[in-house]
């Protein structure tokens, strides 16, 4: 697998992550507008956002043409309160942690440190969405 | 702690080159005895011991932490989990006879709850980056697959050690 492909798939699972923080956080803004969850919501679905973009600029660096996003996802479980978006803003995390971890194994170097730290990232959002940390995240439970 | 599904004795046994060697003959064969000149580490072996070292000295710090500062215990139990099974699992991938020997570890424990879990937290961020480096430095994908999860997890742990 080349860094172009590496990078493609840590893009697509972004794709996936900003759609399910953007339904996930106008859940959370609804029920409980001006929370700790509320504000968190936002942080991360700016981080995605940001993130995604920047994974767009690398993957055209390279002279690929960056996967699209899909018109919609399926979501796994109905959306509608505060815990079930919070446990959506879990799966997507350590769905997240798997593809990066997947993407550190396929690359090297530059590409290979940039999916190691989104694979810290996703690691950490998803403790403090509420998953219980673990030794090897990434690695079980894709 | 579960620890992944991985072909752990095979691991590096690939990546490198090198054959499965037992543990417990701590390098000897039955048949040859001790080897004079132990064949030059590959890469990946060397930053293996490397590695294992780092996380048995982290393992030595919270047990002493635990030791000299109860109070900690609550807050320690998780972190202490989670680098035993780094322990572990490096342990088992070790493909050479020769075993890390566990470091005597002589640090200051400070005084009071909260020095103490900031002490752990800080050395927690600093396996974070060592462990990320050393990920972009493994030869196999599957080393570095290993070690970015351990950089990721030592990241968690300094955050939540760090809160209140």
């Amino acid at each position: 697998v080349s860094d172009v492909a590496a990078l493609q798939s840590c893009l697509a699972g972004e794709h996936a992550a900003f759609y399910a923080y953007g339904v996930l956080a106008a859940v959370i803004n609804d029920r409980a507008h001006g929370s700790r969850a509320d504000l968190r919501a936002t942080d991360d679905y700016v981080a995605h956002r940001r993130r995604r973009d920047a994974l767009i600029d690398q993957v055209t660096a390279l002279g690929a043409t960056p996967v699209a996003a899909q018109p919609l996802y399926e979501l796994p479980f109905p959306v509608t309160t505060v815990s079930s978006a919070a446990r959506l803003a879990r799966l997507v995390e350590r769905r997240l942690a798997a593809t990066y971890a997947a993407a550190v194994g396929d690359s090297v170097a530059a590409v290979r440190a940039l999916a190691a730290a989104g694979l810290t990232d996703a690691a950490v959002a998803a403790v403090s969405w509420g998953a219980t940390p673990t030794a090897f995240p990434g690695t079980t439970g894709r | 702690v579960q620890a992944p599904t991985f072909p752990r004795r095979r691991l590096l046994a690939l990546a490198a080159g090198v054959s499965v060697v037992s543990l417990t003959g701590c390098g000897e064969s039955s048949r040859t005895g001790p080897s004079p000149t132990p064949p030059p580490a590959s890469p990946d072996v060397a930053l293996v011991d490397e590695v294992l070292l780092d996380e048995r000295r982290l393992l030595a710090l919270v047990d002493r932490t635990m030791l000299l500062r109860p109070a900690t215990t609550d807050r320690l139990r998780l972190a202490r989990h989670i680098v035993a099974a780094h322990v572990d699992w490096l342990d088992g991938i070790r493909v050479r006879g020769r075993r890390v020997r566990p470091p005597s570890v002589d640090v200051a424990v400070p005084p009071g709850r909260g020095a103490a879990l900031a002490g752990v937290a800080d050395a927690c961020r600093l396996a974070a980056s060592t462990r990320r480096r050393q990920c972009v430095r493994a030869g196999a994908g599957s080393l570095a697959q290993m070690l970015a999860s351990m950089s990721a997890s030592h990241a968690v742990l300094a955050v939540e050690l760090a809160g209140p």
